[in-house]
């Protein structure tokens, strides 16, 4: 093994050393995983994307189909909620009141988040993996919105971004942005042109939230020449474009359009009618603007490779993009094939979500112990108070529920859980309780009326405590890219104690020595080596693997 | 080997922890106008009128029956015409030293909307609109603040809350953060990290940080509990901390009021007692403590025995450094006529001019600060009796 000696600036001065299969697993990839076959080349990762596209989404629990199913049963249910509320025959446990719907809300977006790892985890198609989660973050969208978000978010990364990652950025934008988990984050249902029938008639307004962030973040990026005359105009032109509640379909009402001709960025929408087809005509629009294709190529090269990017390899891409007209597996394959892509590793941190998948691949965790755990039993408190999670599940407005406002992650395990009584896994296969309604069953509370299952301490707990809860961004620009907001004091003391319960309960008797080489490779350092040889335990050099800089870096 | 790494050197040197930061040899009881503010994020919608209730407002019993209670039923009375509610007598002491006071009829200038994700964007971010601001104002009042450079921030969760979202540094700790390493390992990591800076530095502060905070938990057990927030709080701001903040649920009692208010007003006494408890008395003396809400609740109780999303409500403040023993903000009644919409208490006071308050009399950040990149278009009233110079 050869070392990169680690220059001034905390990045490796050269990694020369390190092979392709290497940089390919930790930069564009999850991590290793012991007995996976390596990809070494560009060919190999854009193969990985191939199958991932083709390939069935683990998630929403129920499937895409089932999803949709559900809506009905959760609005069902919502109603049954409200006329007990009315009648007074809410159910009680104690002096607490118990809301089904917000239960079965929580219940069913941990089953999606749990999958969601567990997949990541398991998937040989890594690269694939990390776009999808990179697209997520571009088109960011939360589960803390509403409560209903928590059925959303899951189908949106399923059916709007991963089917449309490898085909041209137009159908990706589209899928995105006209998706109700975006139109819901975003207000758009809010958004009423005023001289609409519907806007003169309750005299509502313009809400700017979709189309600020459409040209903001979504396609131009900031500061790329548009103005906030064409944010209002493009806001005009989204007015009519809503979704059903309950049904979650996105439809377009005439009725809240703002009529006549708006003009944005110099080209005109709409008319004395206006139409879905304005909307569609605006995105493929913005889809083709010289300033989407640069911010989204910068975007891709500074999450993969460097907060700095190169920008060699953003012209290269830029100009397979124009060639390409948008097509993003040729977009990719640029990046890929382009030497300085594969020069200086250790450039970005890997964020939690990224850290967690690649320790649970390196450790070689079984899929199964992955899942959601059952619920603390009758009795004992469920849940212990952890602001976190206070911050993270404003009770909702669309139920008018918070009789109970349950947390979106369990808490009593977020990560802290003593690695000998975790308890044994839930078999999703049959879910502990459910109300009628077939295969897409919603989780009915527990005999103590909480929700029945709670977060994996090794999976969906971990990200929630490392400061990264899956699917709740911070805000619609997602999540900090850079290297010094993840390598912080609290961020390597929560690596450091959970690498600690997972190497406790999954490093079994490894050899930390073997499985150094064996993930970290040729990109080890002198000091890792030396420290995880002659670490105190086997379990001590394991969790030293798993906090060295090498594995921390990508 | 690296014995200036070693847990226990530093602890031989370091027999007080909580009273003897280690982090900076800076004692701040030395360092003049050394103010502290910590906020309370009530998440939820708090119910200002069942908190402090006007009891001598005389529609009060009309709109409430269940709710409004009588002296006969527990309330303590202020001042003659308001009265806490009786889940939160323990806190009396500091209202009868003047380290308690309410500030009604509160809100932010959110309207109609009542969404508790927006109202608390809105609370959190200070704007004067929904996400008009990104980044929270807790956290661009650090960079106002004169001779910020020794002052930090602390975020008591695991994610940082919008409010100290921003550009400026905060450290975001869990009260279950802890490194929990023997001595070889401690020293392994140390070496593991030796060569690389991002890395050394962090697990330097780390380790100080560590040790601080086993300083204020003694061995003992880390619940996650709002005592225990309060508590690394506490102890977090006797040493180099200058602004914290935390959050407490459980707000949103559209049902059975009477019963499911109780924990949450629990948990503030808990929150607010706890500081007090743990904080140096010269901490506290200059501690400012705000619990804010995103809006408050119908002044009518609904079928279900309890309150809905309404407007005007009630800010807490507390601590040392506040101006306490009393109710402030005008009353604006609750006679029909007066109602907002005719259902929610009618705000008479920017709950953005209590914020700009106590960062203007904690940290000295100049007016036109305040107004300009804190709270846009905010102008300071510097006649609120919430203010104290």
């Amino acid at each position: 093994m050869s070392s990169a000696a680690i220059a001034a600036s905390g990045t490796p001065a050269e990694s020369a050393a390190s092979t392709l299969a290497t940089i390919a697993a930790h930069r564009f990839g999850y991590g290793v995983r012991p007995g996976e076959a390596p990809a070494a080349d560009a060919a190999a990762l854009i193969a990985q994307v191939r199958r991932g596209v083709a390939e069935a989404c683990p998630f929403p629990y129920d499937g895409i189909a089932g999803r949709r199913a559900s809506f009905a049963q959760f609005r069902a249910l919502s109603e049954a909620q409200r006329q007990a509320r009315r009648d007074g025959t809410v159910r009680l446990v104690g002096d607490r009141p118990v809301n089904p719907v917000q239960i079965g809300l929580a219940a069913a977006f941990l089953r999606d988040q749990h999958l969601k790892v567990q997949h990541a985890a398991a998937s040989p198609n890594g690269f694939f993996e990390r776009l999808a989660s990179f697209w997520f973050n571009h088109f960011a969208v939360s589960a803390a919105k509403n409560p209903n978000m928590r059925l959303l978010v899951g189908l949106y990364e399923a059916e709007a971004l991963r089917p449309n990652l490898a085909g041209s950025f137009t159908p990706l934008l589209q899928a995105a942005v006209l998706h109700p988990a975006m139109l819901a984050y975003l207000d758009q249902s809010q958004s009423i042109g005023p001289d609409s029938p519907v806007g003169l008639d309750r005299g509502r307004g313009l809400n700017e939230n979709l189309a600020r962030e459409l040209i903001e973040l979504h396609t131009m990026g900031a500061g790329s020449g548009y103005s906030q005359q064409d944010v209002r105009a493009a806001a005009l032109v989204l007015t009519g474009l809503d979704y059903n509640s309950w049904a979650f379909e996105t439809t377009f009402r005439e009725n809240r359009a703002e009529p006549g001709v708006h003009r944005v960025l110099g080209r005109d929408y709409g008319g004395p009618e206006r139409r879905y087809g304005d909307v569609t005509a605006l995105l493929a629009d913005l889809s083709g603007m010289e300033a989407t294709r640069r911010h989204i190529c910068r975007k891709l090269v500074v999450h993969f490779i460097a907060d700095d990017p190169p920008p060699e390899v953003v012209e290269a891409m830029v100009a397979t993009w124009t060639a390409s007209d948008g097509n993003l597996l040729s977009v990719y394959r640029t990046m890929l094939e382009h030497p300085r892509s594969w020069e200086q590793a250790g450039q970005k941190a890997r964020q939690p979500l990224d850290f967690v998948v690649a320790s649970l691949r390196a450790l070689d965790v079984p899929t199964e112990a992955l899942a959601p755990l059952p619920a603390n039993s009758a009795g004992a408190p469920a849940m212990e108070t952890d602001p976190a999670q206070m911050a993270e599940t404003p009770p909702g407005e669309a139920d008018r529920a918070g009789e109970i406002a349950p947390p979106i992650t369990a808490g009593s395990g977020s990560g802290m859980a003593d690695p000998q009584t975790v308890p044994g896994a839930v078999n999703m296969a049959a879910p502990p309780m459910t109300v009628a309604g077939g295969a897409g069953a919603v989780m009915a509370p527990t005999e103590d009326g909480r929700v029945p299952i709670r977060a994996n301490p090794f999976s969906v707990a971990a990200l929630q405590a490392l400061g990264q809860p899956l699917w709740r961004p911070p805000s619609p620009a997602g999540w900090d890219e850079g290297l010094s907001a993840w390598i912080t004091a609290s961020q390597l003391t929560q690596r450091i104690g959970w690498s600690h319960r997972l190497v406790a309960r999954f490093g079994g008797d490894q050899d930390p020595r073997a499985l150094l080489g064996t993930v970290l490779a040729d990109a080890a350092r002198d000091d890792t080596i030396e420290v995880v040889t002659r670490a105190p335990s086997r379990q001590a050099g394991l969790a030293l693997l798993l906090g060295s800089p090498e594995f921390n870096r990508r | 080997m690296t014995t200036e790494f070693s847990r226990r050197t530093l602890l031989a040197g370091a027999c007080c922890v909580a009273a003897a930061p280690l982090v900076t040899p800076v004692s701040f009881a030395a360092l003049p106008g050394d103010r502290r503010l910590v906020t309370i994020v009530l998440r939820g919608a708090m119910d200002g009128l069942a908190l402090v209730q006007p009891h001598g407002d005389p529609a009060l019993r009309a709109l409430r029956p269940k709710l409004a209670l009588s002296a006969e039923q527990g309330l303590v009375d202020l001042d003659g015409f308001f009265g806490l509610h009786p889940s939160a007598q323990a806190l009396m002491p500091l209202w009868r030293s003047g380290e308690l006071g309410f500030v009604h009829a509160v809100s932010t200038p959110y309207r109609s909307g009542r969404s508790h994700f927006d109202g608390q964007d809105m609370l959190e971010s200070g704007g004067a609109a929904v996400q008009e601001e990104r980044t929270g104002w807790l956290n661009r009042a650090i960079a106002a603040i004169p001779r910020s450079a020794g002052r930090k921030a602390i975020d008591v969760n695991t994610t940082s809350e919008l409010i100290l979202s921003g550009p400026n540094p905060v450290d975001v700790w869990t009260t279950r953060a802890d490194l929990q390493l023997a001595e070889d390992e401690q020293a392994a990591f140390v070496r593991l990290y030796r060569h690389d800076p991002l890395f050394a530095a962090a697990l330097s502060e780390a380790m100080e940080t560590d040790l601080f905070s086993d300083g204020i938990f003694k061995g003992e057990k880390r619940g996650a509990g709002v005592a225990d927030v309060a508590r690394l709080a506490a102890g977090m701001l006797n040493g180099e901390y200058r602004i914290a903040s935390f959050s407490i649920t459980g707000w949103d009692t559209h049902i059975g009021q009477d019963k499911t208010f109780e924990r949450p007003v629990a948990d503030l006494c808990a929150a607010i007692l706890t500081l007090k408890a743990l904080l140096a008395p010269e901490a506290w003396r200059r501690t400012a403590i705000l619990a804010i809400t995103e809006f408050g609740r119908t002044a009518q109780e609904n079928g279900s025995g309890g309150t809905d999303h309404g407007t005007g409500g009630v800010a807490v403040i507390a601590g040392g450094a506040v101006a306490g023993g009393k109710v402030h903000g005008a009353w604006p009644g609750l006679a029909e006529g007066s109602l907002l919409d005719g259902r929610d208490l009618a705000p008479t006071t920017d709950l953005r001019q209590l914020a700009a308050a106590m960062l203007y009399q904690q940290f000295a950040i100049a007016a036109r600060d305040l107004g300009r990149d804190i709270f846009p278009g905010l102008a300071l009233d510097r006649s609120a009796s919430f203010l104290r110079g």
